[in-house]
């Protein structure tokens, strides 16, 4: 089952009460992210394989977010997941993939939203507690960072990661969390924003996984909220749009990394929610569903879902409430 | 999948010929077929120069499919731990691979993996005479790298990697990287002003170097004063750039702001500290600046003034309350903030806070 593919091919009809320009095209996105697994003779379906899982839990929580929890079949979402496990209780990108932390992540993420999580524990398969220890097991016990998988590679999104499925199952307790949230704090920059590691420059992106962590361990004092708040609202630019860092081009995905960052910090109204707005609208293709980086560029299930939950975080009319981490 | 700034394709455009569907059919084909094949070897254990070709060729069509560098790893560690293995050439041809791959996909998280993991390797299996080169070749490809996109965050963290691991190779002769990695980054401060990832490793790397030089407290503030002017300097030559401003605020904050020192926060390290008075001092030289950019006439659309002197501002009066001209009086500061509201509509919401006394930066 995959939801990570190229252009969308929606169709058929939309109604809506707002002017045409500035609506969200509801049924369009739904049959986008229907279809994106019905793309099989198009090469970059296959290319595209490692983020399978991925794929699958943002199409589900665009899904969700529009109201459409049931446009994809619940059964199938479930096996295709199971079908990603391993033995070590970790989960690959698809079957035959190595298990990772990013798509570990993915899966409870994607069985949470669906209330299945107690499928981990049926007979059989590696239960809860084994998922807990795969993702235990990659923390550093001297720096507190975690690592993606056996290989080492260390970044504050796979910190996140770790917290945000662990708080998913309850089982944070299998962490040196006082640790991780030290780590997190070595790498805070000068302008109050932090980077993938200790000294790297400050990202959107990396932002909102520190931001996220420090949330889920109840530690958001430590926090420097005016530098943080002012950079990150800085990221808005003339057209609406945010960026991801200093003079850079703005991109729909920043619409969740930087809004999400500012709704934890409660800065949320330091930016023009109203042009943001606009602008992601913009973003769509109203032919064939699904959402852009810019206004007439290339869609996919990344930036689909990442658009609308920042039109969600906005209170856009009609969208389901997203929680900010 | 995450497609940045790639045009879409018409409608009309997207119906493929019966040609072309084809041809893409058998290129998935093809595709599968080598995935499959490397599958099934690697269930073999099969860990010979022969998949590790296939494998080579299965990464050309898809650098980011990670599973297959992690099999790729495995054959290495296979290949560099058998008899008469000749560590040093394996490595070495893995990384020259890497090169064309890093030009096409700059944005790979998996290729800076793989060069990580590679050069693990070469610390753990040569003599330090021979690992030594190369990291420091490393630092060249990541010059390359940098000068095709300036900005790119991959090149800038893999860059930090590698030197933070030859400032401990070269023990006591570390001081000298950190030395050339600050200049490094002044280079690339001078050669583009807009560079902010440049603007961030000046900062990090500045911090060092005054370690290095085991720097007494006069040449800290002499550091500081020289990293201001020049600051300053740009700031004339571009006070529309907010990374300038971003350093700018750095330096102010860091060692003016009544709230430093001290702080054990990564983010508020100082270059120096400065006692009352000279905060006093430094904040009114930088007013002095301000007001001088502004009345220079050519700047009054431009909110990053108004926004520095609400700051230095209010803070110049928390830092010396007994100052003989008084301060920056209230009436002014709120003027600044009403031209800020102005010119400055998106952040509507952060002026009214300032204006309350909320989220000012200190």
């Amino acid at each position: 089952m995959s939801l990570v593919s190229g252009p969308g091919r929606g169709g058929g009809g939309a109604k809506h009460d707002l002017p045409e320009e500035l609506a969200l095209f509801v049924d369009k996105h739904v049959e986008y992210i229907q279809t994106l697994d019905t793309r099989r003779d198009e090469l970059e379906y296959w290319l595209t394989e490692h983020l399978r899982l991925s794929g699958l839990y943002w199409g589900l929580t665009a899904l969700h977010l529009l109201g459409h929890p049931e446009a994809l079949p619940r059964a199938e979402t479930i096996a295709f997941v199971i079908s990603c496990q391993h033995e070590n209780g970790g989960f690959g990108a698809a079957p035959g993939h190595d298990a990772h932390m990013l798509y570990t992540v993915s899966a409870i993420q994607i069985l949470a939203t669906i209330d299945a999580l107690d499928e981990l524990d049926l007979p059989g398969r590696a239960g809860k507690d084994k998922v807990g220890s795969f993702i235990a097991n990659l923390q550093d016990p001297e720096t507190g960072t975690f690592a993606g998988d056996e290989w080492g590679e260390t970044d504050t999104r796979f910190l996140y990661g770790a917290l945000n499925a662990l708080s998913l199952l309850h089982l944070l307790s299998l962490i040196d969390l006082p640790a991780a949230v030290s780590h997190v704090q070595s790498c805070a920059n000068f302008d109050g924003g932090y980077g993938v590691s200790p000294g790297a420059e400050s990202h959107a992106g990396q932002i909102f996984t520190c931001v996220g962590a420090l949330a889920i361990a109840g530690r958001l004092d430590l926090v420097d909220t005016d530098r943080l708040g002012r950079w990150l609202s800085e990221r808005q630019v003339e057209g609406g749009g945010l960026n991801g860092r200093p003079e850079k081009l703005e991109d729909v995905c920043y619409s969740w990394w930087v809004l999400s960052s500012l709704a934890m910090i409660g800065r949320l109204h330091w930016i023009d929610g109203k042009k943001l707005e606009a602008f992601i609208l913009r973003c769509q293709d109203p032919e064939m569903g699904g959402i852009a980086d810019r206004p007439g560029d290339m869609v996919d299930v990344f930036h689909t879902v990442f658009g609308i939950a920042g039109l969600s975080l906005l209170k856009y009319p009609g969208l389901e409430e997203v929680d900010p981490i | 999948m995450a497609s940045h700034g790639v045009p879409r394709p018409s409608s009309s455009r997207l119906a493929r010929t019966g040609q072309a569907r084809a041809k893409e059919l058998a290129k998935i084909e093809e595709y599968r077929n080598l995935v499959a094949l490397v599958q099934e070897k690697m269930v073999e254990k099969d860990y010979t120069t022969a998949t590790l070709s296939q494998i080579t060729a299965l990464l050309t069509l898809n650098p980011e499919y990670s599973t297959i560098w992690n099999y790729r790893r495995l054959i290495l560690t296979h290949l560099l731990h058998s008899p008469n293995s000749k560590p040093q050439p394996l490595l070495q041809t893995d990384l020259k691979f890497l090169l064309p791959l890093h030009l096409t996909h700059p944005k790979a998280y998996t290729l800076y993996t793989h060069r990580h993991w590679l050069l693990q390797q070469s610390l753990l299996l040569l003599p330090a005479s021979s690992s030594l080169p190369i990291f420091i070749s490393e630092l060249a490809l990541c010059s390359t790298l940098l000068s095709r996109d300036p900005r790119n965050f991959h090149g800038w963290g893999y860059r930090r990697l590698v030197s933070e691991e030859l400032v401990g190779m070269m023990r006591e002769k570390g001081g000298e990287v950190v030395e050339a990695e600050f200049d490094y980054a002044n280079r690339m401060v001078e050669a583009n002003l807009s560079n902010f990832s440049a603007w961030h490793a000046r900062a990090a790397w500045g911090i060092r170097v005054l370690d290095v030089r085991r720097a007494d407290a006069s040449e800290r503030l002499r550091f500081f004063e020289n990293e201001l002017s020049l600051i300053t300097r740009a700031l004339y030559t571009d006070p529309y750039d907010q990374s300038l401003w971003f350093y700018h605020t750095y330096l102010l904050l860091t060692t003016c702001s009544p709230k430093s020192p001290p702080s054990p926060s990564p983010s508020r390290k100082s270059i120096t500290t400065l006692t009352p008075p000279q905060k006093s001092h430094y904040l009114a030289q930088t007013l002095a600046t301000l007001r001088d950019l502004l009345d220079s006439g050519d700047v009054e659309d431009c909110k990053w003034v108004f926004e520095a002197l609400v700051v230095y501002g209010r803070m110049i009066g928390r830092v010396d309350p007994g100052r003989r001209d008084g301060g920056v009086g209230e009436e002014e500061v709120m003027g600044w903030l009403g031209k800020l509201e102005v010119l400055d509509p998106l952040r509507a919401g952060r002026w009214k806070d300032w204006k309350r006394g909320v989220g000012v930066l200190e």
